[in-house]
């Protein structure tokens, strides 16, 4: 032990005298077993971290499925049957997620997440609240249920952590409601499919009659597996339940359910793109230690006179080994530390964009565990970067090292293996991740290429929801008079309404007729997007009208209803035929025949990489009246200088009603492809940060070999070897090893880019454009890397490195 | 012993008593010196030296450390510049020289042997001795030829595929001197060439020598040890940085 705290003294202080050395390799570790333990944190919270509900693997999420789609809401009906007949989950209960207006005193009202749910749903999670009580039966009762359970983020921002709380009114969309309840800070159920947004409050479930019908679905459901019953039995339960609704209801032939773990819901959506990260980290971590051992080589071939003097003075190979991996150790554990701020700095950057919302249900934060995690990588980082120079370094010839460093004859055959080894590892790495960066952004730059359908240059986009006991003829009114002002603003150019902008992935659909035709088969009815729009909306989005007309002034209520469809619906439904004056009849309208006055061009609906053309129904908004809507405004100057003013008219026509989900439609677009490009974005400074790394790193060891073989270049160039000689000597050596790298490279990224191929739009895992590249662009930088030293050899002067002898 | 002081103003030794030459003045250094300039200290190597060697000479440079002796070398051996003074090789001035032409000269001209024998590790012996005829661009063929008949002249053509850790420090220093008569330069510079060899090692190189003067090499050799000197035709005597001595004589001849 004494031995060891001795050899710690003497590596501090070898250290600290090199500081240059010291930096180098401190910075080199600190950005390897930094992003490792970023992307560890973020993987360890979402894939491998209990969800923070007691006995949380027992946590199931249910969804209906339909052949064309994987997962979707649940009906109120299709809910109680599942609940009723289910035998192996311990209790089920169901959320509806609404928009709601939270307004109180004389502040802004605020947008708030609320999920009106079922009895047990508090019971599934088995959480109780920190403040108050959950909901009584009594909440349930009809005519009841102005109550509230509050998130405890929605207490701390709104209410100041009042523990008074319990009782106290507050006004939500317009109506008084009361507070009975707080939940935990880590309570945070999350309020979409998509698992984003976590519910701000809770209310009681209050469904009409209509809402409960078998027909509309719209409700997240969760269940608690009963003790020992395994997600599988629970599946081949609820797969047995939904046959039996699909034999005893028509309109369910075609529809499954679907079962999952609630961890594995949240973690299926970024498992491949975390997947993806851990292996880029990995290679930083490994490129770094390439790094890292190169320089102990460079360092241990100047100390070799020391070593000679440690073996002559009776020290065994074995301690000198012992010696320079303590050393080792105290580097990578300094390189830990720094990692371990560059974690911070990365999670935070993380969290800001992979995983904005998720960790706001999730909580990504470095814990004792991924201390412990870090600390074993630093370790296990100087035993692998340290052994093979230890190794190599105590194999000191104790004469020669003492008499003239083994200047005998220069580096010897296998002497120089080790230092090529690396160059070409280093190499090969980078070639690696610099691939699947490559990938990555070829990939996004087609998928930039995308027409969405619509020009979403200059256009403003915001939400706004009126109360839901508002009147039809109120409703109209607002959005009447909202788009009479906003167009005449300064700056605004065209302004229109929808239920749903397109990529914002929230959407409403259902079923539809055509007259004339036989009804659909059993569980044959196809699905149509409902889209309702004011009348210029085609005009402010720039989608081309392609036959027909769009609504005009005329189409409001009490006038012929009338429809306007989108080409793939018109190319699917009346192939060959002009749909003009066709008429169709939707589910959601009831049974009146809706005229089609028109076709437009698509629109991209979810994100631009999916490629899937939905049909879609536009209605007009006088005719199918919505409380939410999204309005857009189209201008002539940058759209967010109008925000301020667009709000000023939203407030004059009512001081209550939030304007929220306010941004540029450019921001709508880029955001749908915001994991993507986040991914991108990690990947790409991790390439960068290899490339950086492999590059210095290159240049060190050669520049060490140029050191190293001095002599032999004072020898080569009394022997009549010219300038030119030299460094072509040096760059044909470099070259050959580049090569190396490079073939090495590309051939494990040919085995490795498979890996990405989910991520990626356009683009083949293969991709030989990207491959060219990156090749091209790793020759460059490693015959830079190569040529200085290269140079620097061919100038030294002959006789300053022969009289070293 | 016959030895005489210099006076260095007296014009160059060719009137040397026992001088053994073929006449011809192959190099000679006039007023030559050498300043090594540190930040702090001027360290005057060598000091208006003149020493001509004739062609065919062996000549032994001797002296105690620090005196010179090296630096002489290397201003011989082209590796190093003139402080003050003029050198002349084969009649030409070498500040005349293009410093690109310097190499091809060194090349052709010149064979180094040196006290560590500054083999390549990397190189294999039959590579070793092949590398200035590479840099001279001589095609394979005949580079092959030479290099065999050096290595079986220094009795190394047996190890030919072996590398320089794998022979002891009197084989290697034997290659070394394959090395540097291969291209059969006119000049043969050797800076203590048995320091590192023990004595039986060091008189089979000191023979070796001997046999190349005997063929008619010119051979200018440092040496600390006065049982070599004899071998040489003529001993130079070197005291901080001034030839002090020379003395001409009869050289032992190879066995």
């Amino acid at each position: 032990m004494e031995n060891f705290f001795q050899d710690l003294r003497f590596g501090a202080r070898l250290l600290c005298k090199r500081p240059g050395f010291t930096a180098s390799a401190v910075l080199a570790l600190a950005l390897g077993i930094g992003g490792t333990t970023a992307i560890v944190t973020l993987a360890s919270a979402v894939l491998l971290r209990p969800l923070p509900y007691p006995d949380s693997e027992r946590l199931i999420a249910i969804w209906e499925t339909l052949p064309e789609m994987r997962q979707g809401s649940v009906s109120d009906a299709n809910f109680r049957d599942f609940r009723d007949q289910s035998t192996r989950v311990e209790s089920m209960a169901a959320v509806y997620a609404r928009d709601l207006s939270l307004g109180y005193g004389d502040e802004d009202p605020e947008r708030v997440v609320g999920g009106d749910v079922s009895r047990d749903f508090f019971r599934v999670f088995a959480v109780e609240p920190t403040v108050g009580r959950t909901f009584s039966d009594d909440a349930y009762a009809p005519g009841r249920g102005r109550v509230a359970v509050l998130s405890h983020e929605l207490w701390r921002r709104r209410f100041g952590r009042d523990p008074q709380v319990y009782g106290k009114t507050f006004v939500l969309n317009g109506q008084l409601h009361r507070v009975v309840g707080v939940m935990p800070a880590d309570y945070r159920v999350a309020a979409d499919a998509r698992q984003q947004a976590p519910f701000d409050l809770f209310r009681p479930l209050h469904l009409s009659a209509e809402e409960r019908g078998r027909g509309n679905h719209m409700l997240q459901v969760y269940g608690r597996l009963r003790p020992g019953v395994s997600v599988e039995q629970a599946r081949a339960e609820m797969d047995t339940i939904a046959a039996r609704l699909a034999q005893q209801y028509p309109s369910q032939a075609e529809r499954g359910v679907r079962v999952r773990t609630l961890k594995e819901q949240f973690a299926a959506p970024l498992r491949p793109a975390l997947l993806v990260l851990l292996g880029a980290v990995g290679l930083v971590l490994l490129i770094a230690c390439a790094n890292v051992g190169g320089l102990l080589l460079a360092r241990g071939a100047s100390r070799q006179g020391e070593f000679a003097i440690r073996l002559a003075l009776g020290a065994g190979r074995r301690r000198i080994v012992r010696q320079l991996l303590t050393e080792s150790l105290l580097l990578s554990l300094l390189g830990g530390g720094c990692g371990v701020l560059v974690a911070l700095w990365l999670i935070d950057l993380v969290t800001l964009g992979l995983a904005e919302q998720l960790s706001r249900v999730i909580p990504v934060e470095i814990d004792l565990g991924i201390l412990g995690f870090s600390l074993a990588v630093s370790v296990l980082t100087g035993l692998v970067f340290g052994i093979l120079p230890a190794l190599s370094a105590s194999r000191s010839e104790v004469l020669l090292g003492l008499k003239d460093g083994g200047a005998r004859a220069t580096v010897g055959p296998g002497q120089g293996r080790l230092r090529r080894g690396l160059i070409v590892g280093e190499l090969a790495l980078a070639v690696t991740l610099s691939i699947g960066a490559g990938l990555m952004a070829h990939s996004f730059v087609k998928l930039q290429g995308v027409d969405p359908g619509f020009d979403e240059h200059n256009l403003l986009t915001f939400r706004v929801a009126l109360p839901e006991d508002a009147e039809d003829r109120e409703v109209v009114a607002f959005y009447s008079r909202l788009i009479d002002r906003l167009k005449a603003l300064p700056g605004a150019q065209e302004v229109a309404a929808i239920n749903h902008p397109p990529l914002i992935r929230q959407n409403m659909n259902g079923g539809f007729s055509i007259e004339g035709r036989p009804p659909w088969g059993p569980g044959q009815e196809p699905l149509t997007e409902y889209q309702v729009v004011t009348r210029d909306y085609f005009r402010a989005m720039k989608i081309p009208v392609v036959r027909g007309r769009s609504f005009s002034e005329h189409d409001r209520n009490g006038t012929t209803g009338v429809v306007v469809i989108n080409e793939t619906m018109a190319n699917l439904y009346w192939p060959g035929e002009d749909p003009i004056g066709k008429r169709m009849r939707t589910g959601w309208t009831g049974d009146e025949w809706k005229q089609i006055v028109g076709v437009v061009a698509d629109t991209t609906r979810f994100s631009l990489d999916n490629t899937r053309r939905a049909a879609e129904t536009y209605f007009p908004f006088e005719q199918a009246q919505l409380r939410a809507m999204a309005v857009m405004v189209r201008t002539s100057v940058e759209p967010r200088s109008l925000v301020e003013a667009v709000r000023g008219q939203v407030r004059g026509l009512d001081a209550t009603l939030p304007m929220y989900a306010t941004q540029t439609m450019e921001q709508v677009v880029a955001d749908s492809l915001g994991d993507r490009s986040f991914s991108l974005l990690l990947l790409c400074l991790f390439a960068l940060t290899a490339l950086v790394l492999a590059g210095t790193g290159i240049y060190g060891l050669l520049a060490y070999q140029v050191s190293q073989r001095s002599r032999e270049v004072g020898i080569r160039m009394a022997l009549g070897a010219r300038v030119g000689d030299v460094r072509r000597l040096f760059v044909v050596e470099g070259a050959k090893l580049i090569v190396a790298g490079l073939l090495v490279g590309l051939g494990t990224s040919v085995v490795l880019a498979r890996f990405l191929e989910s991520l990626l739009y356009g683009v083949s895992a293969q991709d030989g454009l990207t491959f060219g590249i990156v090749a091209v662009l790793l020759s460059v930088i490693a015959l830079v890397a190569v040529y200085v030293p290269a140079r620097r050899a061919s100038q030294i002067d002959p006789m300053v490195a022969l009289r070293s002898e | 012993m016959n030895t005489e002081r210099i006076d260095q103003d007296a014009g160059h030794p060719e009137h040397v008593p026992g001088y053994v030459g073929s006449g011809e003045v192959l190099m000679r250094l006039d007023g030559v010196s050498k300043v090594f300039c540190t930040d702090e200290l001027e360290t005057h190597a060598l000091s208006n030296v003149r020493l001509d060697v004739h062609a065919g000479e062996f000549v032994s440079i001797a002296g105690p450390s620090g005196s010179g002796k090296t630096t002489l070398l290397s201003i011989l051996g082209l590796l190093d510049s003139l402080s003050a003074g003029t050198y002349a090789l084969a009649g030409q001035s070498v500040s005349s020289i293009e410093a690109s032409e310097l190499p091809r000269i060194r090349n052709r001209q010149i064979g180094f042997i040196f006290q560590s024998f500054n083999l390549i590790g990397d190189l294999s012996v039959y590579d070793n001795v092949a590398l200035p005829l590479t840099y001279r661009g001589l095609p394979a063929a005949e580079r092959r030829q030479r290099v065999e008949a050096a290595l079986e002249r220094v009795g190394m053509s047996h190890r030919r595929k072996h590398f320089p850790n794998q022979l002891s420090g009197g084989q290697q220093q034997r290659v070394a001197v394959a090395r540097a008569v291969v291209g059969d330069p006119p000049v043969l510079l050797a800076d203590e060439p048995t320091g590192n060899l023990d004595s039986r090692n060091g008189d089979s190189v000191m023979e070796l020598l001997s046999e190349l003067h005997a063929g008619g090499a010119t051979i200018c050799m440092v040496t600390h040890n006065p049982d070599y000197t004899r071998y040489a035709t003529r001993t130079v005597t070197m005291l901080d940085g001034q030839v002090v001595a020379e003395q001409a004589q009869t050289p032992r001849l190879a066995q």
